[in-house]
């Protein structure tokens, strides 16, 4: 598992630096929940690694994921189906690059379509506390990734 | 002669990049068509004329392996370009793919120079 943690936060941080040119980093200690709306993606793996990643997010930094991408000032009003977008996105290329890594280049592993769902602090310190769960401070905000993998 | 372009990916953000890039790459861009999957890339194929598709793989409904398949059962569609960007890291299913008439193949999460490239060395330096 360390090297599946250690593999989540390389591949996490070089798809949100190289898509909306966000710097990622491990979060140094805990990571309460943020104030406002929060995000979350779920996204299922299945073939040579199975299992699932899940990311939980402020939605304040899924407008700025969008925004970036889609090359748009930041403060333009961001609407809630890009935000949303945005989080699937970044979950779904984080996710197909990890299990690359996990698998090997010869390795097949068919991913399912993100789902979005919003979350609350509750769910949110949940996350935080389980064991398969890596924080990261992204720019000025707080992101959980959460992996968890099938036993073989 | 100006390019048309049919971006399929079910991520609205996505495709929109994909459009800005492509409208940045120096290219004669005439229309850029969106969507969400291959049903709806195979829908716009029957009324658009289109010169190059870019599409990813991993998208609810018709996926974009089904959408290769049918495109290359159909006489003229199996002659249009087809680039595969995608998440997928998988050199059996690249290889695949490359069988299955594939021109080109962009992994994300990419750069617009990728995109740009890549659309260059199939279409033709910018005019």
């Amino acid at each position: 598992m360390n090297d599946a943690r250690a593999a989540l936060e390389t591949t996490f941080a070089a798809v949100l630096e190289t898509q909306a040119f966000i710097f990622a980093d491990p979060a140094a200690g805990p990571v309460p929940a943020p104030a406002g709306d929060i995000g979350s993606a779920t996204i299922a793996f299945a073939g040579d690694v199975a299992g699932e990643l899940a990311i939980f997010a402020p939605c304040h930094f899924c407008c700025a994921v969008a925004a970036n991408m889609r090359g748009l000032e930041p403060d333009e009003d961001c609407a809630p189906a890009h935000a949303e977008d945005a989080l699937r996105e970044v979950l779904n290329v984080t996710c197909g690059n990890l299990v690359t890594a996990l698998a090997g280049p010869a390795g097949q592993v068919n991913l399912s379509v993100p789902v979005f769902r919003v979350a609350d602090t509750a769910r949110w310190d949940a996350c935080a506390a389980r064991p398969g769960t890596v924080a990261f401070q992204a720019d000025d905000w707080p992101v959980l990734l959460e992996l968890s993998l099938a036993d073989r | 002669m100006a390019y048309n372009f049919l971006v399929v990916d079910d991520s609205a953000t996505v495709r929109a990049v994909f459009e800005k890039t492509l409208r940045l790459a120096g290219l004669p861009v005439g229309e850029v068509h969106h969507a969400g999957d291959g049903s709806e890339a195979l829908a716009v194929l029957g009324r658009a004329w289109v010169d190059l598709v870019l599409t990813d793989l991993n998208m609810p409904g018709m996926n974009g392996y089904e959408l290769v398949e049918r495109m290359r059962a159909e006489g003229l569609l199996a002659q249009t370009p087809v680039v595969v960007v995608t998440t997928e890291g998988s050199e059996p299913r690249i290889a695949a793919l490359r069988a299955a008439g594939v021109r080109a193949y962009v992994r994300k999460p990419f750069t617009p120079e990728q995109i740009r490239e890549t659309v260059q060395s199939i279409l033709g330096g910018p005019a």
